[in-house]
């Protein structure tokens, strides 16, 4: 008997699912804008001219995230940023040589202990957090009314070395100004 | 030995066939313009699917969740789930050179067959069907080499995951075709005669197609042992030499596509016992122990609406066991075999304001069940059949969680499962979680839930026929715990910091009495215990690459029907993980530091306390694709005794002295 119950609350899945799928087709999974945004935002970041690549002609993205975000991440890989190639890296245990690091949400809890580990690193540390953006992310990305939005602490900016365009600072929710740190 | 396999009778076809139907579906929904294209003014304006929490929350629980990464795995040179799991806070190991076995804040009963945890592969129940036993030596399905991270949940998640989520729930999640690069051949060889070969392919192709498969072989010739209790003539003095050895091989594959993931893994270990367990002939080659456990895992994840998710799964298992003890003129052979499929449904819903609702079925169909026993006369070439039982059942369960903000910093996390076995009816068991976050760093949980343990197969209906045998007991009624726990997480100043305080109260335990009307062993529900304690972590990254994670627990289990200190149950523990860069981050040390203090033994004597230290030198960067490692494990040579069961006439066993291993792992 439980098991014939089982089996048509899996059917009735199936057919909520088959229902559903219209609502689909106009609507962008969050993982893909987020890899949009990503990929902005390097177009509007400057890095220090005395720190080279690793490897020359790469931009390395470091991914610390699991799931569809590293999988949406992982589609911007080649892609073409002035005269660099995009080059996604998971999971690197030495991020010294990234110039990008996207922190997904999963990993909000260890943020204390990846961080310090970026800490001279001329890197854009991007990280999927609550509106307020946490201790040395630059950029703090976050979802509000089924849209994305974003933050930008200028004193971490500072920290990293970094310049952000002016355009990317207008269309932030919110600048936190370095005196405020 | 002959393995027993049957293929599986009945019905995943059909249903695979309709999952396929709704995928084709999805996949034919419009491609959009693609996002690199699009400006930022473009994407602020974009709706999206709210945040998925699916492939976040692997395991969601109130309660303080510890990780363990592959970065860990390799620093700290571990060689078995168990020697993983070892490492967190409040867990401790006890291995009678058969098995492994994880004890949890102080519960681990000599004996007991790890089926008081439930051990998860991306979600895949790995507890056979006849023992329900968690297997975290090295006949685990998965090479640690293969595991991306370990989550370990305490406390009771049968809420939501149903029996043997006892006193805890361990998800290993592997790593991805896409970690792997495109191929890794990885070598050992180590101390006790001990070898090693895993060859794996992994990859991810521009479709997003991702492909792993490896396959691993393991080899040891074990130690030469001296066991005092069996220091007389006939017993050759007490030494067990060239007793030790275990032979294990893996298989794994995985593949994904889009919302699909196709997983399947086969394991088989030999090991030999040398300790004389169960009175068999001491000294003598033969008395070993062969487990082999397969599975395929197929499962779908979509988001259906932008505020709800679904996540299907179906799954197929065996397991096969083949015990053979020697004895004076016969050898016994214990055979196992166990084979089940079943599937489960998941919805997960953001639909209601401020709610976060999970609702899901799981069904499994224990297709075998089977034990047989059975003497073979080395004389007359007689077998005698001490026992054939065929059983087969079933189970099914449902449960809603709901995680209701109900003030900005407040959260009430509810959940309920319902679970029904063919065997002894049903069970429902709660899980109510507060937290409370008066500050963004800080959160504070309270935890108070039930979860149920139900009767094994081998509980139910083993059956040994002579003067100290063991009877069934079909009548038998599931265990049962209920825990109130305060958690504290906190992040100071860079440092992480975890606490809790809490109080188990275990009823119906079962176990195994002597019934004096017949003389037999039976097992019943009459135990009784509790456990109390408190255990903290801190944890701390610097910015010159030094790593520490440190923790300590103090607990205390009783019997509460006699008063008792509980078996094998450590009252501290104490746990400290350094890791370091050395010569520029070329080489990395992971220094491993363990105090277990003392635990009482079956027939009343102790395992004293000892310290454990383990040293492993890993260097990265020598040469690109290269890598090597190096480890020391019981550095300091440290004397120490596991306590185990009856079935032996030891009463505690010699673990592994100062031991070493060499590994070199080539990418390409």
């Amino acid at each position: 008997m439980g098991m014939v119950f089982s089996i048509l609350l899996l059917l009735s899945g199936w057919f909520i699912s088959m229902a559903a799928v219209a609502d689909q087709a106009e609507l962008l999974s969050v993982h893909e804008v987020k890899a949009g945004f990503v990929y902005n935002f390097l177009l509007f970041t400057a890095w220090p001219p005395d720190q080279p690549a690793a490897n020359p002609g790469e931009l390395p993205v470091c991914v610390y995230a699991r799931g569809a975000v590293a999988d949406s991440l992982l589609a911007l890989n080649g892609e073409p940023v002035d005269r660099l190639r995009i080059r996604i890296v998971l999971w690197p245990e030495f991020p010294g040589d990234c110039r990008v690091v996207y922190i997904g949400a999963s990993e909000r809890p260890r943020l204390p202990l990846i961080l310090p580990l970026l800490a001279k690193v001329p890197a854009l540390v991007i990280a999927e957090e609550e509106p307020e953006p946490n201790n040395g992310t630059i950029i703090g990305l976050f979802e509000e009314n089924h849209k994305i939005a974003f933050v930008v602490n200028l004193h971490a900016m500072h920290e990293h070395r970094l310049l952000l365009s002016s355009k990317l600072l207008r269309l932030a929710r919110k600048t936190i100004p370095a005196a405020e740190q | 030995m002959t393995p027993i396999h049957r293929p599986p009778k009945r019905g995943i076809k059909p249903l695979s066939a309709g999952i396929l139907v709704v995928c084709s579906w999805v996949a034919a929904a419009d491609p959009a313009k693609p996002i690199t294209e699009r400006s930022l003014e473009d994407l602020l304006n974009l709706q999206v699917f709210s945040a998925s929490k699916f492939s976040q929350r692997s395991i969601e629980a109130p309660s303080a969740v510890t990780v363990i990464t592959a970065n860990d795995i390799k620093t700290y040179g571990y060689r078995t789930l168990g020697e993983v799991l070892r490492s967190i806070r409040g867990l401790y190991l006890s291995y009678d050179r058969n098995y492994q076995y994880l004890g949890v804040r102080g519960g681990n009963r000599p004996g007991d067959y790890n089926s008081r945890v439930l051990l998860l592969i991306d979600g895949f129940r790995t507890n056979d069907n006849v023992y329900d036993m968690a297997y975290i030596d090295r006949s685990f399905l998965l090479d640690v080499d293969l595991i991306d991270r370990v989550e370990f949940v305490p406390g009771p998640g049968s809420s939501l995951y149903g029996s043997n989520a006892f006193f805890g729930v361990i998800n290993v999640i592997t790593r991805q075709g896409r970690d792997i690069g495109n191929g890794e051949a990885s070598g050992e060889v180590a101390g006790f005669d001990t070898n090693k070969q895993r060859f794996s392919l992994g990859h991810r192709f521009e479709n997003g197609f991702d492909a792993l498969v490896s396959a691993t072989r393991y080899e040891s010739s074990g130690q030469d042992l001296y066991y005092p209790e069996y220091a007389a003539p006939d017993t050759r003095y007490g030494r067990a030499d060239g007793l030790d050895g275990e032979r294990q091989g893996s298989l794994f594959a995985r593949f994904a596509h889009g919302g699909w993931t196709l997983q399947s893994g086969l394991t088989q270990r030999r090991k030999d016992i040398p300790t004389g367990q169960y009175d068999t002939v001491f000294a003598a080659s033969g008395t070993r122990t062969l487990d082999r456990e397969a599975y395929v895992n197929l499962e779908y994840q979509s988001q259906l609406t932008s505020s709800t998710e679904l996540s299907a799964r179906l799954f197929y298992g065996q397991y096969l066991f083949n015990g053979s003890y020697v004895y004076p003129d016969f050898r016994n052979h214990d055979q196992t075999h166990g084979q089940w499929w079943g599937g489960e449904v998941k919805w997960f819903s953001t639909m209601l304001e401020r709610q976060k609702i999970t609702f899901g079925s799981e069904f499994q169909l224990n297709v075998h069940q089977d034990q047989y026993n059975y003497d073979s006369w080395s004389a007359t070439g007689n077998r005698v059949e001490n026992l054939d039982d065929h059983r087969d059942g079933d189970r099914f369960g449902f449960y809603l969680q709901d995680e209701i903000d109900i003030v900005d910093g407040l959260k009430l996390n509810a959940g309920l499962r319902h679970d029904r076995y063919s065997t002894f009816g049903g069970t429902i068991n709660p899980r109510l979680g507060l937290v409370y976050q008066p500050a963004p760093a800080t959160a504070v949980k309270f935890i108070y839930g039930t979860a149920f343990r139900a009767p094994n197969v081998y509980e139910l209906y083993y059956w040994a026929p002579g003067p100290s045998g063991q009877k069934p007991n079909p009548h038998l009624d599931p265990e049962s715990i209920q825990t109130y726990e305060l958690a504290v997480e906190s992040h100071w100043a860079g440092w992480l910091f975890t606490g809790s305080l809490f109080r188990y109260e275990i009823h119906d335990l079962i176990s195994q009495s002597l019934d004096p009307n017949d003389g037999f062993l039976v097992f019943r529900n009459i135990g009784e215990a509790r456990i109390d304690g408190v255990g903290t972590e801190i944890e701390r990254a610097w910015s010159n690459g030094l790593r520490l994670r440190g923790s300590y627990s103090w607990q205390y289990g009783e019997d509460t029907a006699t008063g008792r200190w509980l078996i094998n149950s450590p009252k501290h523990l104490v746990k400290l993980n350094l890791s370091a860069p050395l010569c520029d981050e070329r080489l990395r040390l992971g220094f491993e530091n363990q105090y277990t203090s003392a635990r009482k033994t079956d027939n009343g004597g102790e395992a004293d306390g000892y310290f454990l230290s383990n040293l492993t030198l890993t260097a990265q960067r020598l040469m690109p694709g290269v890598e090597l490692s190096a480890s020391v494990y019981n550095l300091f040579d440290v004397r120490y005794f596991d306590p185990v069961d009856a079935a032996h006439r030891q009463d505690m066993i010699l673990q592994d002295g100062r031991n070493f291993r060499l590994k070199l792992t080539l990418r390409f």
